[in-house]
């Protein structure tokens, strides 16, 4: 398959070179399709050098490429990488990359510029947040040939692919000529598109790269560069003058908020594609604050909470229910766990209540603590209207059991920062990711006070989150991410609510374009007709 | 309310605030204005007596029910009544309201006397930190409350008063400077009058007619500012109603679920109107160039 | 007067200065969170966070901090934006003209028209155009912005198709935001000037010059109206004041890159340096339109004399 790719590579360069009917074909392919895609994207953007900071927003990879990518079936294909082997004892990666692609600056995509990228992505120094699995685990890298390299890892890991589909790959050259403090700015690639105009706070304009033709073909319909002149991405968060510029066509792409799906589906003018993201909403506890220390009470709170009722009222029907650390869209969920979990009780919610001694002394229809005194359940949540809209959810149905929930407001940093301290009770929040060694970064005993929000860890945990993150073999691997969340489950350091939905909305006038099962938009074949 | 032994003392008619009332009682406009607040007042008071419904609690089988005779004002993504829930949220919003200015009205007042009477040093001083905070980012220093203190009722009503600081102190300072050369505090003086004396006795007085006015607009403009301080996400604990919260969380639902945020955003602007009207009132009848 | 003027811009430095160490010992000592924990991103370490802290220079004591803040500010460099990783100052350079667009627009368009209502209102006080005026002021007063301008987003832009919904690059991006923070400024100015100008119209010189027979209108403009302004120019200066600093929910509706929007993200980074900058430009804008206002007044009242 990547020999046959270089094939056809080799083939389309000297058919260029001689000017001759490849070139013909080419432009006929490209024929009537270009156009400018333009999206909304509510966080407005952070440097677009990659060792500083992680914009966690898809159009990023349209400047750089990766070594790896994850083709439709979410298995890992080549995008750099030609091919590649795993050593026997799982610690070595080879890599044979692709010949022939280049950086826009014109410098090659060979293996010294892939050690470059990966020695820097494993400086203890790099605040990124991408690729710093790397920092521990890459010992050296070996350059066995203009196009090929070793990868000498100091143990096996199984989310190695994963870890690697996510970096981006600058141009060494570059970067170094232009410097650290520049690049964020002035940014060299060679991925689809090339940054032509960037306006801080407002705007980035990227145009086609003409040269890009190493694209993986598990995710390209056709050789030779994307059909789009420009790639436009505009930093506007209110959702309803998102949604306004979608209809009138400022916008060519936007998410959809739920309560407005029918009327976009009606709208004969968009396109609407409707999915789940690989993210989930959860309630953590502080696990190291008493009273929450008590598993029982953490779980008695998950039997108070009807998921589906949830998913009603605070996503409109549109998220599903959710009862394991995993939601069905990322790897390694496991729909039997759902058997074994708690789910909505209340009247067994209510005996554990009363049980550990949470009696509603007073008639007042909420309970007092166990020496009777009044008592509040702290839940910190973020101020944007979804979490807002979530919170009122719980509580009322947290007080159908009796439970006196106490909505804290926070902004999103101070939220953060009081997960960090230690003294906190209940969070709201979510997290989202395309791999189950997710779970490592919040059960970790060294990431309390930053990661570990619920401070909870055991031994047995971390034994089985090593064996799950060291397990190569898909399929032991699964068994090992299912003992995984089955030992989360039983624990309740979290309660898991639901899955949410991801509702995207497209410009009817694009054409080949297509969602990737991670809900990445995938633009490389779109285009608009154009004359 | 002063009294009439002093009205006489500032030269002025014995009768005046009689005649203010007189003047009010015969503005028909402002009467009605006052029997509807009143009104409202009362149906805010007796909210669990008025609905039956909970305002707080979930009814997923009756959510998103546009407006019926079951549901005047219809019901939100919750299934709550929202005629309950502005009947409830008009204690928050009100109390944000009136407190707010009334807080800001007790600190603001002697500091704008202060600053217009004395003059010099006291005046430079006052002005200069009523500069800082007007140059002060607002934003900021909401953000900063909120992140610090949490966000509740207490720093809602802390934060609006805080930024009315500056607009008060300087209103008070104005007319104090204008009414500390009449003729009338001049002869006070005269006469051998203290400082403190003349100031609550002879200047407080002239600065009430303005002050009542300010504070009508000021309650409008707090309960406003509330809604506003809703949209960036620092208002009152949910789901305690509120009517500025109850609007911002509706401008979602504008196209699907309009009466979420039309009914809040008209009561808002009724009570607005009425306190205007009852202000303007209020000003007419404390002017005694305005005959009744 | 120019040595008054000059005087006031000696004591703005002081203000300013003062504003901007406020901000920066609050930033650092008592809001929670900061810009390493949110580079840091949703799974890093302790450690990580503090690697970053380092780098950023939050390591160091409040106090070192600021003096190196301060050389820099010094020599007019603000220092380079956490979240962006460009200097603050070209940031803002381009994120202000912006604000100042719109503000200068709406304040200009909504009081022009404030003033009319006013004027109409105050002359035909108490009869039915006087009783419609108030019910509209205040229905437009009472309209929060965000509400108005998704209103007029719906009607202009997605119904009727006239007008873009977002963004920036010609006057018809203005119109929209503009519309939506002049209808609350007119209702203000119709508002004050109505109030005012009956004040005015009662007083003791108008009666007069209105007794030795100067026509209706001639004692309108040259006498009512002059003296009705002076409580109007001060809370146009405010608001001039007040949007340049923070127009941010306009902003935010109609994707202005303006300094208000670039304020809230900034906070929300906890993008130290950047905040800074938005802080001194507030507080420095503040300053220059109060002395503005202030010399307004010297033309408009030629009782105000400066000492």
């Amino acid at each position: 398959m990547y020999r046959l790719r270089n094939a056809v590579l080799l083939l389309l360069m000297i058919a260029l070179a001689m000017m001759s009917g490849a070139a013909l074909a080419q432009d006929d392919i490209m024929a009537g399709k270009g156009g400018r895609l333009v999206v909304a994207d509510a966080n407005s953007n952070t440097s677009f050098d990659p060792f500083v900071s992680s914009w966690h927003s898809w159009p990023h990879y349209a400047l750089y490429p990766t070594l790896f990518s994850r083709a439709l079936d979410m298995s890992y294909v080549g995008y750099l990488a030609d091919s590649w082997e795993v050593s026997e004892d799982s610690k070595s990666l080879t890599i044979h990359l692709i010949e022939g692609a280049t950086f826009t600056d014109g410098s090659p995509i060979d293996a010294e510029a892939l050690r470059w990228n990966l020695e820097k992505y494993a400086d203890p120094e790099s605040t990124a947040s991408t690729g710093r699995a790397l920092i521990t685990l890459l010992d050296n890298i070996e350059v066995m040939g203009d196009y090929s390299f070793t990868m000498h890892m100091n143990s096996p890991h199984a989310p190695l692919f994963f870890v690697l589909a996510g970096l981006e790959i600058v141009s060494p050259t570059a970067y170094e000529a232009i410097g650290p403090d520049d690049f964020g700015t002035n940014p060299v690639g060679g991925g689809p598109f090339i940054l032509k105009e960037l306006v801080t706070d407002n705007y980035a304009l990227f145009e086609r790269n003409p040269d890009f033709t190493w694209a993986p073909p598990e995710l390209y319909d056709h050789p030779g560069p994307v059909f789009l002149d420009e790639l436009q991405i505009l930093f506007i968060g209110e959702e309803q003058t998102v949604l306004a510029a979608l209809e009138t066509g400022e916008i060519s792409l936007a998410g959809i908020p739920t309560q407005n799906l029918a009327g976009a589906e009606a709208n004969p003018d968009i396109d609407v594609h409707v999915a789940k993201l690989s993210q989930i909403r959860y309630v953590g506890f502080n696990t190291s604050k008493d009273p929450w220390t008590n598993p029982d009470l953490r779980r008695a709170f998950a039997y108070a909470t009807d998921r589906q009722e949830f998913v009603t009222l605070a996503w409109d029907d549109l998220a599903d229910p959710l009862y394991q650390p995993l939601p069905p869209t990322i790897w390694g969920h496991n729909p039997d766990l759902n058997a074994i979990a708690p789910s909505f009780d209340p009247d067994k919610a209510s005996a554990m209540l009363d049980e550990l001694g949470y009696v509603d002394v007073d008639g007042d229809g909420l309970r007092e603590d166990p020496d009777g005194e009044s008592w509040t359940v702290p839940l910190a949540t973020a101020s944007p209207d979804e979490w807002l809209r979530q919170a009122e959810v719980l509580e009322a149905q947290w007080r159908a059991v009796g439970i006196p929930l106490q909505i804290d407001v926070l902004e999103f940093s101070a939220l953060i920062d009081l997960t960090t301290t230690g003294e906190h009770d209940l969070f709201l929040l979510l997290y989202g990711y395309q791999d189950p060694s997710i779970l490592t970064y919040f059960f970790d005993p060294e990431r309390k006070g930053g990661s570990n929000r619920a401070w909870f860890s055991t031994d047995e945990l971390t034994d089985l989150l090593v064996a799950a993150d060291s397990q190569l073999d898909p399929d032991l691997r699964y068994e090992a991410v299912t003992a995984v969340s089955e030992y989360i489950i039983e624990a309740s350091p979290w309660v898991y609510l639901a899955v949410p939905p991801a509702l995207t909305g497209v410009r009817a006038e694009l054409m080949g374009w297509s969602i990737h099962p991670d809900t990445s938009f995938l633009y490389w074949n779109a285009y608009f007709e154009v004359e | 309310m002063p009294s009439a032994e002093l009205a006489g003392e500032r030269g002025r008619p014995d009768g005046l605030y009689q005649l203010a009332l007189l003047k009010f009682v015969r503005n028909r406009v402002a009467l009605f204005g006052l029997f509807c607040l009143l009104l409202m007042l009362l149906a805010i008071l007796f909210a669990p007596q008025v609905t039956p419904y909970d305002p707080i609690g979930k009814n997923t089988p009756e959510r998103n029910l546009a407006p019926s005779l079951l549901h005047p004002f219809g019901t939100d993504k919750l299934g709550r009544d929202i005629m309950s829930r502005v009947l409830f949220g008009g204690r928050v919003s009100l109390m944000v309201g009136f407190l707010s200015v009334g807080l800001a009205v007790v600190i603001s007042t002697p500091l704008g006397l202060i600053a217009g009477f004395f003059g010099g040093v006291a005046d430079n001083v006052i002005m200069r930190v009523m500069d800082l905070i007007l140059a002060f980012p607002g934003l900021i220093l909401a953000i900063f409350l909120v992140s610090l203190l949490g966000s509740n009722i207490t720093i809602v009503i802390i934060a609006i008063a805080f930024f009315s600081l500056p607009t008060f102190s300087r209103l008070i300072r104005g007319i104090t400077l204008s009414i500390r050369e009449m003729e009338y505090v001049v002869a006070a003086r005269g006469m051998g009058a203290g400082s403190l004396r003349i100031m609550f006795f002879h200047i407080l007085p002239g600065v009430l007619g303005p002050m009542i006015v300010l504070t009508t607009l000021g309650v409008s403009g707090a309960i406003v500012a509330g809604a506003s301080l809703s949209f960036l996400g620092l208002g009152v604990r949910p789901p305690t109603p509120e009517w500025g919260a109850m609007l911002a969380d509706g401008r979602n639902y504008l196209r699907t679920q309009w009466w979420i945020a039309v009914f809040p955003g008209m009561t808002i602007t009724l009570v607005v109107l009425i306190l205007n009207i009852i202000g303007d009132a209020l000003r007419d009848a404390l002017d005694p160039n305005v005959r009744a | 007067m120019s040595q008054y003027i000059l005087r006031r811009i000696a004591i703005a430095f002081p203000l300013i200065l003062a504003v901007t160490t406020v901000v920066f010992v609050m930033l650092r000592v008592a809001l929670p969170g900061d810009p390493a924990q949110i580079m840091a991103g949703d799974r890093a370490s302790p450690e990580q966070i503090e690697i970053i802290r380092r780098k950023l220079g939050l390591d160091r004591p409040v106090i070192e901090q600021y003096l190196i803040f301060l050389r820099d500010f010094a020599q007019g460099d603000l220092g380079r934006s956490v979240k962006f990783r460009e200097p603050v100052m070209g940031v803002i350079a381009r994120a202000f003209p912006f604000t100042a667009t719109l503000t200068f627009l709406s304040v200009t368009v909504g009081t022009s028209i404030g003033l009319v209502i006013g004027v109409i209102t105050a002359v035909n006080q108490r009869t039915w155009i006087d009783n419609v005026g108030i019910v509209l002021t205040v229905f437009f007063f009472s309209i929060p912005t965000f509400w108005l301008g998704l209103m007029l987003i719906l009607i202009f832009s997605v119904g009727l198709r006239v007008l873009p919904v977002q963004g920036t690059g010609s006057w018809r991006h203005f119109v929209l935001p503009v519309a939506t923070l002049a209808v609350g400024q007119s209702a203000l100015i119709a508002r004050l000037t109505r109030s005012s100008m009956i004040e005015v119209l009662s007083a003791d010189y108008v009666r007069t010059a209105r007794a030795k027979g100067l026509a209706r209108r001639q004692v309108l403009v040259g006498h009512a109206l002059r003296n009705t302004l002076i409580p109007v120019i001060t809370v146009v200066g405010l608001s001039v004041g007040g949007l340049l600093g923070g127009a941010v929910i306009t902003e935010s509706i109609f994707g202005l890159p303006g300094v208000g929007r670039l304020a809230i993200d900034a906070i929300s980074n906890r993008d130290y340096p950047m905040i800074q900058g938005a802080v001194i430009l507030v507080a420095a804008s503040f300053v220059f339109v109060n002395l503005i206002v202030d010399i307004i007044y010297a033309f408009v009242d030629p009782r105000i004399r400066y000492a």
